[in-house]
């Protein structure tokens, strides 16, 4: 469904992507796991082709409006209410009326949040708002660039169930995260991104078992610090 | 007639409502208006002057400025390109926007055309002169912001809001200025502003002999001749041509940016 091989990216001096090669199945959620400046976002930027790479292919398998996108806070607009930032996506999807207040609902803005001006809504509503407006269309591949970075553990926790929901649905999801625990209870496989180069790729558990992180609970973090000697 | 599509619908829409939630360009409009008032009630003079020069404003420099915001917007919060993504073409995403803007211009003309005085047949030609002119300079706000220079529109907006007063005070200046169709805008409305309050009447031009419109005014003299013939056709011409410079602008900046500046 995703695929990049050989990736090589640099800006002016500085190499950001050093041949990356990795692949998505369809229905698999899949994340890039790596402390920031890692080149998560430039691997984003290269699958949506909003840039080039220097050299390889990059490629989703799926025509570009069937792509869901998910950025810190890219996409709202902060003085339209909830339901109006949906509805300019809506009419272009040609959906439903009911559709953006179901999609709302379902991630917990229903009600009168749906009538609060983007700018009035706390973090985490927020970010949940961004969500909506990537689900909105029921894409094929949904690409999340931090999607509970700002989020308290509750609403974290909501939101990777509703990720869950999705998958189920057939949509194939690809997230960067820096938040390694939240990649081993949610992500089918996980690449570890540092200095612009993929150091482990695979199955969470697998990964950490592979490490002897496993111990009482598996460790993604402790595979990342035995892999690159950096903390996160 | 040409049906707009879901997507220009669409973007129409989302424009409009930023319109309303944000009428920035509503407020200024007002309160320059007030302010006009204001200047009337003080000086004794009458209100179309002030209307004739806070038009200038809003349709040269506030028009451009507005319409360029609302793409910087759309382009700083990632929805050009998700809209780009979604199958939005940039001509749809144009003709949203135009229209928005547009409709807002329509609204304010019309309004100060009302406070003006400009009744009858003065106010066809008021409204069809700053329409057309406000069309120019949402098509030159529309180009600036498919641009990778959006804030140039600051600088050409304050150039074609500004000289036209500037250009007021000197004839060399004037004549520097002459091409601008923004102060055609002031010599239409320095026309019409001299039309709401004197006579016109016919009289045979001693040069061609023909029989032409004036206006007079009486002085101590006798009459004094305040505009002549030939000010709006040169007006609408000058202005056509802009539109058409600003038009060529656009397609050159569409087709090399479209809405990825």
């Amino acid at each position: 469904m995703i695929r990049m091989s050989n990736i090589y990216k640099s800006f002016k001096d500085k190499t950001v992507l050093d041949g990356i090669n990795l692949e998505v199945n369809e229905g698999e959620i899949f994340a890039l796991l790596g402390p920031s400046g890692a080149g998560k976002t430039t691997i984003i930027n290269i699958l949506t082709k909003w840039i080039e790479a220097d050299s390889g292919e990059a490629e989703i398998s799926v025509g570009q409006n069937e792509i869901g996108i998910m950025l810190d806070s890219g996409g709202l607009y902060t003085h339209l209410n909830c339901l109006e930032n949906l509805d300019l996506y809506a009419r272009i999807y040609d959906l439903p009326k009911t559709r953006p207040m179901e999609i709302l609902e379902s991630v917990g803005l229903g009600g009168d949040d749906a009538k609060k001006a983007a700018s009035e809504l706390s973090r985490g509503m927020f970010q949940r708002l961004a969500l909506a407006r990537a689900i909105l269309y029921s894409p094929k591949v949904l690409i999340l660039d931090e999607p509970t970075s700002a989020l308290d553990p509750g609403t974290a926790r909501s939101v990777c169930k509703l990720l869950q929901k999705i998958r189920e649905n057939g949509t194939t999801i690809f997230l960067t995260t820096h938040n390694m625990d939240e990649a081993l209870k949610l992500c089918d496989r996980v690449a570890l991104l540092f200095e612009g180069k993929i150091v482990k790729q695979g199955n969470p558990v697998e990964i950490c078992e592979e490490h002897n992180a496993l111990r009482t609970v598996p460790d993604l973090e402790a595979v990342f610090l035995e892999m690159t000697g950096v903390e996160l | 007639m040409l049906k707009p599509s879901k997507n220009t619908v669409a973007v129409f829409l989302k424009q409009f409502r930023s319109n309303i939630k944000q009428p920035v360009l509503v407020i200024l409009a007002g309160v320059w208006l007030v302010m006009g008032l204001v200047f009337a009630f003080f000086s004794g003079e009458h209100i179309s002057q002030y209307v004739s020069m806070f038009m200038v404003l809003i349709v040269g420099m506030q028009l451009t400025g507005t319409t360029t915001g609302y793409i910087t917007e759309d382009r700083s919060t990632m929805n050009l390109r998700f809209m780009s993504m979604a199958g939005v073409k940039p001509r749809e995403y144009c003709a949203g926007t135009f229209a928005a803007v547009f409709a807002a211009a329509m609204f304010i003309c019309l309004v100060y055309a009302v406070v003006g005085g400009f009744w009858g047949p003065n106010m066809f030609i008021f409204l069809g002169f700053t329409w057309l002119a406000s069309a120019v300079s949402v098509l030159l706000g529309i180009t600036m912001g498919l641009s990778k220079w959006p804030w140039l529109t600051t600088p050409v907006g304050m150039l074609l809001g500004l000289a036209p007063m500037i250009a007021a005070m000197n004839e060399n200046m004037e004549d520097v200025f002459r091409f601008m169709y923004t102060l055609q805008i002031r010599r239409v409305m320095d026309y019409m502003a001299i039309r709401a309050e004197e006579e016109i009447y016919e009289h045979i031009c001693a040069y061609c002999g023909e029989i032409v419109l004036c206006i007079k005014e009486e002085t101590e003299n006798g009459v004094a001749v305040l505009a002549e013939r030939g000010v709006l056709e040169e007006a609408i011409i000058i202005t056509l041509i802009n539109g058409v410079i600003v038009l060529g602008l656009f397609i050159f900046m569409h087709r090399k940016y479209g809405l990825n500046g």
